[in-house]
């Protein structure tokens, strides 16, 4: 089967191309289920031939057993059928809705980086758990009965007509009147749920703005009139939905009643035909319990179409991020040579604004580079071109004598260590947590990049030392040490360039000279890349690049932008005058 | 079953008489619905003899009972589809009062967490399905125990062997229910590996693309992604089997009840109208219990989700006199005050003395109790030994509310409204003018960047904040606090540095707020230490010295290292 035959392929059809073949399994699920759903019309006809046969005296004990019989063994039959049914049609639900969750983790380790980074982490979790959830809500509980519900009032249907199409018609005259009990209770739907939608948003937004905001609420003795907010949108919330639903009840009561008694139609019309004795009596009396099990299956067949609606709206959003196109890289590796970026006349935006104005620059090997600027300058963006996050607009990057676009990324990820302010730890022990920097690495060399990053010592504090799990040690471990953990990894790593994105920017200060230290031990022998703004971090820089407004204002060392470039000047004053003369004095006293 | 039933209605509170109305008009509908038989048995009572007049009878009988059940459907949902409404609408306005009494204290960003999941996610669940799920088994068992009374007038064989139906069914449905409660906890253990292990893909997915090659990275979360698979379609087959097991008991009792009728009908007990109107109410008598297994795994849902409410709404109150603080010395005094969270002391018989209008910087390594101390002294938590004294008076005697009058407190993570930037500020004097607030602003340094926005102090902030950088959100907090004009500031220091001119302009905004006040701060800074009256070394919840610079900095200590640490924070070099 090809899914994508139409150019917009319906909800249930692009749900299938998620797994293959389950569109083949789906119809031996639906047959699986009709065939149950025949034998269950078997009882039926079972106790309307013993009616007759009572009524026409002929019946004997025997002959009630059989009957009877029969109909117990069909409803046996019934139920491992559709049984069948419905289990393998689940097994095709959740098989999709992993695949789905699959696809998006994939995706996601293949779009441009800088989609992740710039998307809240909440959005993709919304897109995995949630997203899929109601998918599943939709999925697991209406799709998987729809074969039997469908099957079921269709095959009793059938038989009515077959036996007698005037039955046929009567039991279905209360459908008509349903429906017209459920449209007069849709009117102005739209509207309604649209004010449903907002004053429920409404609440909730003022609900989360409530909790999230108490200890601000609490500190500046507010908490009176917030509450006030906060009880009027959960009144308001109430009063509006109740006044909706109010003027449902009594076409949803009406409904409800009308819609499952078919014997309104079927009793009269039924009783009329045998007095006039056009009708025999076992078909009078199938007609009678027959359309009674109709009606609650097709009603669950409307529920569940609604359901597709949502299924539609939900996989909307996933579709829309699994179109995200992917970083076009070629999967063969390339050679590389000297390993030395370059930049050449680089443009970069995010979206529409541009970001960098025609950026040109070398790094040489063995050698720092550091990039300073006010924030929103342009700097980090810099900084994540180099590790291949983003593609630029025009212009080039060069690593290696390649253009960056012409290496695999994993190729140019071998080569980088990238360390980015993002301090994250997996739920392993500490030393899995070090070891991911190179998976090859003994014991022994896990524990001498945590001493080299000077995490060793707090590591063997904790209980369990090396295999305490961080996850756990989570609320233990400070920013700063979680953030020297990870300095280890990437010592750990066998690479030539280390990146530096602001990685020490949210360390407490206390914190910063131990990071500092790791990092330079870190950097021994590498070509170092620093993104910073603090600026004693950088002043041994080979060259410093002063970006200003996506820019290059300035480069050269220290010594040469603090002779000659103004905007330099201005940055290390406003520094100095933060960081107190004491400070620097001792750092630069340090420093020789 | 009747557990769920008896847990809505405890947490119903004073709907619950509404609850009973409803559950009678419930039984009342299907009062109405079994009712309908009459009109098949009229039919076949005359089957040799009908006429126009009997057939309409038959039809009058059915049309009444279709009005019956309408009406008492109309008057079940007007009782109670708005009673799910008001329980929760009133649970909501609950868990609001009780956070405004609760310690400060307790709102640790999980407790934030769960708390508000529970008021959004949870209670939007609950009031759509709890009133539907004693809609279903009311009527369920209702329609069935009604038929089996009126069947008892005819037939009490046949009446008693359907009660006995009814009964084994519901056995069959306790063994459902607790199939399912077995699955229960593999099931949301599987849910929450799958959103723990998803962040964690999500959040690490930098690192996982850096570190690791092709799709080795995934294989965690994949993993967790097939555990969701195996608990779901695992739980499938453990308990659809059961419950399609539970309709088939009915469904063979059916045909019980059928052989039966056929039986006293060949013996003579009973005569063919009734023999026939049986084989009829053998299909119809269970029809509504059969739904009622489904509501089987909503009672289910319900019950754990009744259990996270509860969880949450132990939420602890503080003991609060009614008596409100007035002092005019701002002096601050800790005497012996020790203070634990949980098992663990945090704060360890601690005095301490921070004379009005001086400046008492904290500084000591994380988790040494530096914020807790702050905490207490703001009275979010009370102390468990000793007391704090404001101005000469326990705070421990006066309402939380009236204590932090006297307090402004500058936090970490500034929280702001999704509100203007002008009421952002206001917070801090509701009835402040416009002039006030363009005055606090420029003290704080951010009236400049606010007229820079298009629509100046009325731009509307995003939630938490969102469209402001993180040092424009800061001095708005400090505008907002320079507002309240408060004789004590506590400021919690920002360890993160915005860049170089932010500061600046943070600093001055801080120098202003701070000005003539007496002030408490967890310092990151080199300078606010320098310049404060008096520092306090916290370790391990006690002090571990105290004095000024000059003094501390003479003294061999945790104070001398951690400068030798700051100066220290030099470049590296290749």
């Amino acid at each position: 089967m090809n899914p994508i035959k139409k150019k917009e392929p319906g909800a249930i059809r692009q749900l299938f191309a998620f797994v293959s073949g389950s569109s083949g399994k789906m119809r031996i699920s639906i047959l699986l289920a009709v065939l149950g759903e025949m034998f269950g019309i078997v009882p039926f006809l079972m106790v309307a031939l013993l009616a007759n046969e009572l009524y026409r005296d002929t019946a004997t004990i025997q002959c009630i057993f059989f009957y009877s019989g029969m109909a117990a063994i069909c409803q046996l039959i019934k139920m491992l059928l559709t049984w069948r049914s419905s289990l393998m049609s689940h097994k095709i639900s959740f098989t999709i809705l992993k695949n789905i969750r699959e696809a998006i983790a994939d995706r996601m380790a293949k779009v441009p980086m800088g989609v992740m980074l710039e998307t809240p982490t909440g959005v993709f979790k919304n897109l995995i758990v949630d997203n899929v959830a109601k998918l599943e809500d939709s999925m697991a509980h209406f799709m998987p009965e729809l074969p039997s519900n469908i099957a079921a009032p269709l095959c009793s249907i059938i038989l009515i007509f077959i036996l007698d199409w005037r039955m046929g018609l009567a039991s279905l005259i209360t459908i008509p009147l349903g429906i017209l009990f459920f449209a007069a209770m849709m009117r102005g739907y739209g509207p309604r749920m649209e004010n449903y939608m907002r004053s429920a948003n409404d609440m909730n937004s003022s609900l989360v703005e409530y909790v999230n905001g108490i200890q601000v609420i609490k500190a500046f003795n507010r908490s009176a009139s917030s509450y006030g907010k906060y009880s009027k949108s959960v009144n308001y919330f109430h009063d509006s939905t109740m006044e909706w639903w109010s003027q449902c009840w009594f076409w949803n009561a009406a409904a409800r009643a009308v819609l499952p008694s078919t014997l309104l139609g079927t009793l009269p019309v039924g009783a009329w035909l045998y007095m006039e004795g056009t009708l025999s009596l076992p078909v009078f009396l199938i007609s009678l319990v027959v359309p009674l099990g109709f009606v609650a299956p097709l009603m669950k067949v409307s529920e569940a179409m609604e359901q597709v609606s949502m299924i539609k709206g939900n996989l909307e959003q996933v579709t829309a991020f699994l179109k995200t196109p992917e970083l076009a890289r070629p999967s063969e590796p390339v050679s590389l040579g000297k390993r030395i970026y370059q930049f050449e006349d680089v443009h970069f935006g995010y979206k529409e604004t541009e970001v960098l104005h025609g950026i040109s620059f070398q790094t040489k090997p063995g050698t720092m580079t550091a990039i300073v600027g006010s924030s929103g300058s342009g700097k980090s963006t810099i900084a994540k071109l180099m590790a291949g996050f983003w593609d630029v607009t025009s212009g080039s990057v060069r690593f290696g004598g390649q253009n960056i676009r012409q290496i695999p990324f994993e190729q140019l990820m071998g080569e980088i260590s990238y360390v980015a302010q993002d301090n994250f730890l997996f739920d392993k022990s500490i030393r899995e947590n070090i070891r991911m920097g190179n998976p090859t690495a003994t014991d022994e060399e896990v524990e001498a990049a945590a001493k080299a990053a000077n995490c060793h010592d707090f590591i063997m504090q904790l209980e369990q030392g090396y295999n305490t799990l961080a996850g756990d040690a989570g609320d233990r471990l400070s920013g700063g040490e979680r953030q020297r953990i990870t300095i280890a990894r990437a010592m750990l790593k066998p690479a030539s360039i280390v990146i530096l994105d602001e990685a020490t920017a949210y360390a407490d200060p206390e914190n910063e000279a131990l990071i500092q230290q790791a990092i330079s031990k870190l950097v021994a022998g590498k070509t170092l890349i620093v993104v910073a703004h603090r600026l004693n971090t950088i002043r041994n820089a080979d060259q410093i690049l002063v970006v200003k407004n996506g820019n290059i204002a300035g480069r050269g060392t220290q010594e040469e932008l603090l002779r000659e470039c103004p905007i330099y000047q201005k940055m290390w004053q406003n520094y100095a005058g933060i960081i107190g003369e004491a400070d620097i004095k001792g750092g630069v006293e340090n420093h020789a | 079953m009747l557990e769920m039933i008896h847990r809505i209605f405890k947490i119903a509170g004073r709907s619950r008489k509404k609850i009973i109305v409803g559950i009678t008009f419930n039984i009342l509908k299907s009062f109405f619905n079994s009712f309908m038989m009459f009109g098949v048995f009229w039919i076949l009572l005359h089957l040799e003899n009908l006429t126009p007049t009997i057939i309409l009878q038959a039809f009058g009988v059915v049309l009444g009972s279709v009005i019956g059940r309408f009406f008492f459907q109309w008057m079940y949902d007007r009782t109670m589809s708005g009673t799910g409404y008001d329980i929760f609408r009133d649970y909501r306005l609950e868990i609001g009062e009780k956070l405004k009494q609760a310690p400060m204290g307790y709102f640790s960003d999980q407790n934030l967490g769960t708390i508000q999941t529970m008021l959004t996610t949870t209670i939007a669940d609950l009031e759509g399905y709890s009133m539907l799920a004693i809609e279903q088994m009311t009527s369920g068992v209702a329609m069935a125990a009604l038929m089996s009374i009126m069947m008892f007038f005819f037939s009490p064989i046949i009446a008693i062997l359907s009660m006995i139906g009814l009964l084994l069914g519901l056995l069959v449905l306790r063994w459902v229910r607790s199939r399912a409660a077995q699955y229960a906890p593999i099931y949301q253990g599987a849910q929450e590996n799958l959103v723990s292990k998803t962040m964690e893909y999500i959040r690490g997915i930098s690192v996982l693309r850096s570190f690791s090659k092709g799709e080795e990275g995934q294989q965690e979360v994949r993993s967790a992604f097939q555990k969701k698979w195996d608990a779901d379609y695992g739980q499938e087959k453990a308990t659809a089997g059961v419950l399609r097991f539970y309709i088939l008991v009915y469904k063979l009792m059916s045909c019980v009840l059928i052989a039966a009728a056929g039986l006293l009908y060949l013996a003579g007990q009973i005569s063919l109208p009734y023999c026939l109107t049986f084989l009829f109410c053998a299909f119809t008598v269970y029809s509504d219990l059969e739904t009622m297994g489904n509501s089987a795994f909503l009672s289910r849902k319900i019950n754990t989700e009744l259990d996270r409410l509860e969880e949450v709404t132990n939420i602890p109150q503080m003991d609060t006199s009614i008596n409100k603080l007035k002092i005019s010395c701002y002096d601050i005094a800790l005497d012996h005050v020790s203070f634990s969270y949980g098992q663990r002391e945090i704060i360890h018989n601690l005095s301490l003395t921070i004379p009005e209008h001086t400046t008492c910087a904290i500084v000591g390594p994380s988790g040494s109790g530096k914020t807790t101390l702050c905490n207490l002294i703001a009275r979010f938590w009370d102390v468990q030994k000793g007391m704090i004294r404001i101005g000469g008076q326990n705070i421990k005697d006066y309402t939380a509310d009236s204590v932090l009058e006297y307090i402004s407190m500058v936090f970490q993570n500034v929280y702001l409204f999704h509100d203007s930037i002008e009421n952002n500020i206001k917070f801090g004097k509701p009835d402040a003018t416009h002039e006030e607030v363009i005055e606090a602003a420029k003290r704080a340094c951010c009236h400049d960047f606010i007229m820079g926005l298009s629509d100046g102090y009325s731009t509307v902030i995003g939630e938490g904040g969102s469209t402001l950088s993180g040092g424009e959100k800061q001095r708005i907090s400090i505008a907002r606090a320079i507002l309240k004009d408060a004789p004590i500031i506590i400021l919690d220091e920002a360890t993160s540095s915005v860049d170089p001119e932010n500061e600046q302009a943070l600093l001055s905004a801080i120098a202003e707020l701070t000005k003539n006040k007496t002030l408490i701060s967890i310092a990151h800074r080199l300078s606010t230490v320098q310049n404060a009256d008096q520092i306090i070394v916290i370790d391990h919840g006690c002090i571990a010295q105290q004095g000024t610079h000059e003094e501390l900095m003479q003294q061999n200590g945790i104070y001398q290292n951690y400068l030798s640490l700051k100066t220290e924070a030099a470049g590296w070099t290749l």
